[in-house]
């Protein structure tokens, strides 16, 4: 065990001081030195989102190399005869592995024609004449396909179909008449194997993310984020965001959420046991019971009775996912980077974006001595307006809102020249696209962006691909 | 303002649509494999793109799961079977489980020189090949050194850190790994080999090792190539060299007979041996070798191209009976090396102490004693007649868990008496 580290004095008055500087915005800059942080990874490469936190000891670095392996794993149905430890996989589930959609830790490619959206999930409510929220006040599911599709099964047990996007195209125009062309997917279902769907329930496409960072993040205090919100409304601007109150379901309350991109998952542990059961069909202490729905009768005659991943496997995949570093910033001295970072602040993006948060006193992470982070998120909800809204409400999250995405780490994948898909549902392919759709609390940034002359729009994006 | 292409009324019409007639019904074939998730995805999605009226679902079991499931009447409703597995494609070819493919031998040679890698009936064929040999850290331990040419190199007392070594029945590519040395060796010699190697090594039942070997914490890890080449493709310090006598060996693809989709288990198994399909082998994050010649660039370099290896280098594999015996090799494995791994350690530290000692003051005698230990220190307990004897093969079938216990109990009996002789004859040189 890790010997208890002492509890620092003034802690609140410093986070509020940090508060206060952010809402003010003079103490809103990033990180800007030459030297990485401490907490972020100095590797390069396309593994550089697998990377652990520098300095695990052994018997941690240990536990994470088994936490990685885990991720990569292919699960099997059971019985298996060759891998017992990795058995369970289904009844219904999306893919066989989490790398699977995090290709190397990161995001999930989208389909770009016919093919399945294979790396990705689809999320439902249930029908508008039917209570739209459960007992715990999440998203209720829908009574024939769950709160998830599921395109695959095991044998004996109905498939739920096949989902495929349909890219709808349209243009959007800067003030010096450049057009930008974008899509926006709808999904079309196949085969499907419980009924039809009914078109108008809420239905919420995602894309992978990249877990990197995320035990920082879960160090960042309450406090300190409840205060980035009342900073925002103080500031009496259109931006004013605030947290997701979500079930814990080890703790069996009500908890701030902080992950998932409605931030409806209190820790990473129940994010990674939720991902488990919903897109594996791996039961786990937390989520004991597979997700079928109460007319999928195969499902649950088939239905585990008993957690089928166990303690152990799942804090260590816990475990990788808390200690999986950020990766460093690049090209910070470069001149486009710093006119972008002065940008950055200035339309207004980093009202949302706050590059430095601080990290708690119990963060339950091998531990850097640095006390700020640089992910440039608020952990807040923010209404993105209609062209992101998918209708679902999740918690007190509404159907147009969404947790402010970090953006550390978001150029790295045009650097190895890989395709870009950003947003929650992956359809903005560059950078730039992706400001672009930015709609609701973050209208006037998106506009003061379009206003921009072309090297300034370079300068702004150069900054974020420097993150 | 957004200035939209298409009206909203429109596209409010097209998702109505969609929902409410669902789109036309695909046919699905399933595809039973023991791939990665890296690889057997990037497939899937690349032939799902360019043939949108299949869909394939892939069905992940390895080995022994893989032919249990194959095995029965309907093969478990499989159109094909994709994997590296040198003895399940022989045993359910022989069991009538494949289809004959048609193939075309002008693209597809299905050997490299006189190594042949597909079924000669052509019930099974090739679909890529992985060679095996030694990963090490240019940047660590290796640094201004020259690297590794032999697998005798991974048995020497001098090297700067310890040998990563595979537990065989742990680790999927280990028999194969180890049969290429017995094959290449001789069984007696190879095995001695092995046990020398061992005395350096690290037993490890990770398939993965290259942090220990990025880091400096191991000199070499005995592995399959495209673990090492990925992680060096993905930015990591590790270097690989293929030893003198090493071997490629294939994946293969077959499809089931009776398979519920017939066509589309065939437009499956065309993309993969297609120009397209191979070249996706050369992804940095599959890293396998292609079986069509014209699916390498010009732009790979020679060494990563086995139809331009050297006939020298490359040993020609027994792939039938790399297959057979691979139970037994792990099993063997097991026995010889892994439960006395410490006591073999001692034995080989003290004969190279010996040998140190005798090189710089010669006894003819002593050396005829160390020699001695040599020879029993790598002592394997079955013959090498025994170990290309298919009935004798056959009782270790890991399918059935038939490995006979006596049998065992008499190997361990063997080597506890070589190696105690081995200590004997040493006694002169023991420790002080």
């Amino acid at each position: 065990m890790r010997p208890e580290r002492p509890r620092r004095p003034g802690r609140h008055t410093k986070l509020f001081a940090i508060a206060f500087g952010l809402a003010c915005g003079f103490a809103s800059k990033g990180f800007s030195g030459s030297a990485p942080p401490e907490y972020a990874t100095t590797a390069a490469g396309r593994e550089i989102f697998s990377r652990p936190l520098p300095g695990l000891d052994p018997a941690t670095k240990a536990q994470f190399d088994l936490g990685v392996s885990l991720f990569r794993q292919a699960w099997v149905i059971a019985p298996s005869v060759e891998s017992p430890q990795t058995q369970g996989l289904g009844p219904l589930y999306n893919r066989l592995s989490c790398i699977a959609c995090h290709v190397r830790n990161g995001r999930g490619v989208p389909p770009v024609g016919e093919e399945p959206a294979r790396m990705m999930v689809v999320r439902f409510g249930p029908p508008l004449n039917m209570p739209q929220m459960d007992a715990r006040g999440g998203p209720a599911p829908h009574p024939a396909y769950g709160a998830q599709f599921n395109p695959q099964a095991i044998p004996g047990v109905s498939s739920e179909g096949e989902a495929t996007l349909i890219w709808q195209k349209q243009d959007v125009a800067y003030d010096d008449g450049t057009v930008v062309s974008l899509r926006r997917p709808h999904v079309a279902f196949h085969d499907l194997g419980y009924g039809p769907i009914d078109p108008d329930i809420p239905v919420s496409l995602r894309n992978a993310q990249p877990l990197i960072g995320l035990g920082l993040l879960e160090a960042v205090p309450d406090d300190f984020v409840l205060e980035l919100a009342r900073s925002q409304r103080k500031a009496n601007s259109e931006v004013h965001g605030h947290p997701n109150y979500v079930w814990d379901e080890e703790l069996q309350k009500i908890r701030m959420g902080r992950f998932g991109q409605k931030a409806n998952q209190p820790s990473v542990k129940q994010q990674v046991a939720a991902a488990f059961v919903e897109d594996l069909g791996l039961t786990s202490s937390v989520y004991p019971h597979e997700t079928c729905a109460a007319v999928q009768s195969a499902c649950l005659a088939r239905s585990s009775t008993r957690p089928e991943l166990t303690d152990a496997q799942l804090d260590a995949v816990v475990l990788s996912m808390r200690a999986a570093a950020a990766p460093g910033r690049r090209k910070i001295d470069e001149d486009d980077v710093k006119r972008g970072e002065v940008l950055f602040q200035n339309i207004g993006c980093a009202s949302c974006h706050a590059p430095s948060l601080p990290l708690g006193d119990d963060a339950p992470l091998p531990e850097p001595a640095e006390r700020t982070i640089h992910p440039y998120t608020d952990l807040l909800l923010h209404d993105m307006g209609e062209g992101l809204a998918d209708g679902r409400p999740d918690f007190q999250a509404s159907g147009s809102e969404w947790r402010t995405a970090p953006l550390w780490g978001l150029g790295l994948p045009a650097e190895s020249a890989e395709r870009q898909n950003y947003l929650h549902d992956g359809r903005a392919s560059s950078l730039e696209q992706a400001v672009l759709w930015h709609g609701g609390e973050a209208r006037r940034a998106q506009e003061a962006f379009r206003a921009l002359d072309k090297s300034s729009r370079e300068a702004l994006l150069s900054f974020i691909n420097s993150l | 303002m957004l200035r939209h292409i298409v009206s909203r009324r429109l596209i409010c019409c097209l998702i109505v649509l969609f929902f409410a007639f669902p789109a036309f019904a695909k046919t699905r074939i399933v595809v039973v494999t023991a791939y990665p998730e890296e690889v057997s995805t990037l497939f899937q999605r690349v032939f799902e793109a360019a043939h949108p009226d299949i869909s394939v679902q892939i069905v992940w079991k390895q080995g022994r799961d893989a032919f249990a499931f194959l095995s029965a009447p309907d093969h478990g409703g499989a159109d094909v079977y994709w994997a590296a597995s040198s003895d399940n494609f022989p045993r359910l070819r022989d069991r009538g489980a494949f289809e004959r493919l048609a193939i075309d031998r002008t693209a597809l040679p299905g050997m490299i020189g006189k190594d042949r890698l597909s079924d000669p009936d052509d019930k099974f064929e090739a679909f890529e090949v992985a060679g095996y040999g030694l990963a090490f850290g240019p940047q660590a331990l290796w640094r201004d050194k020259a690297p590794p040419k032999s697998w005798r190199d991974a048995a020497s007392p001098d090297l700067p850190g310890p040998v990563l070594m595979p537990t065989a029945s742990r680790i999927g590519f280990a028999p194969s790994l180890y049969d290429i040395i017995l094959q290449g060796e001789g069984w007696e010699q190879g095995w001695a080999l092995l046990s020398e190697i061992s005395a350096n090594a690290v037993l490890s039942t990770k398939a993965n090792m290259m942090d220990a070997v990025e880091d400096g914490e191991a000199a070499l890890a005995m592995t399959i190539d495209f673990i090492p080449l990925g992680a060096a493709a993905n930015g990591h310090a590790i270097a690989f060299a293929y030893p003198a006598r090493t071997a490629f060996l294939p994946a293969h693809v077959a499809k089931l007979a009776g398979a519920p989709q017939p066509q589309a288990a065939q437009a499956f198994i065309d993309f993969l041996l297609s120009q397209e399909g191979q070249r996706l082998l050369l992804a940095p994050d599959v890293n396998r070798h292609p079986v069509r010649p014209d699916a390498y660039p010009a732009s790979v370099q020679d060494e990563a191209n086995p139809f331009k290896a050297p006939a020298s280098v490359v040993l020609v594999f027994d792939h039938a009976l790399g297959g057979a015996r691979r139970s037994l090799v792990a099993t063997l494995f097991d026995v010889a090396i892994v439960e006395r791994h410490d006591q073999i350690v001692r034995l080989w530290r003290r004969i190279h102490a010996a040998e140190k000692r005798l090189s710089a003051k010669p006894d003819a005698e002593a050396a005829a004693r160390v020699a001695e230990a040599r020879r029993l220190a790598g002592l394997v307990p079955v013959s090498a007649q025994e170990a290309t004897n298919a009935v004798f093969l056959a009782g270790f079938d890991r399918r059935q868990d038939n490995a006979p216990s006596p049998l065992l109990a008499s190997w361990r009996a063997q080597l506890d008496e070589a190696q105690a002789k081995a200590f004997d004859s040493l006694a002169e040189f023991a420790d002080p």
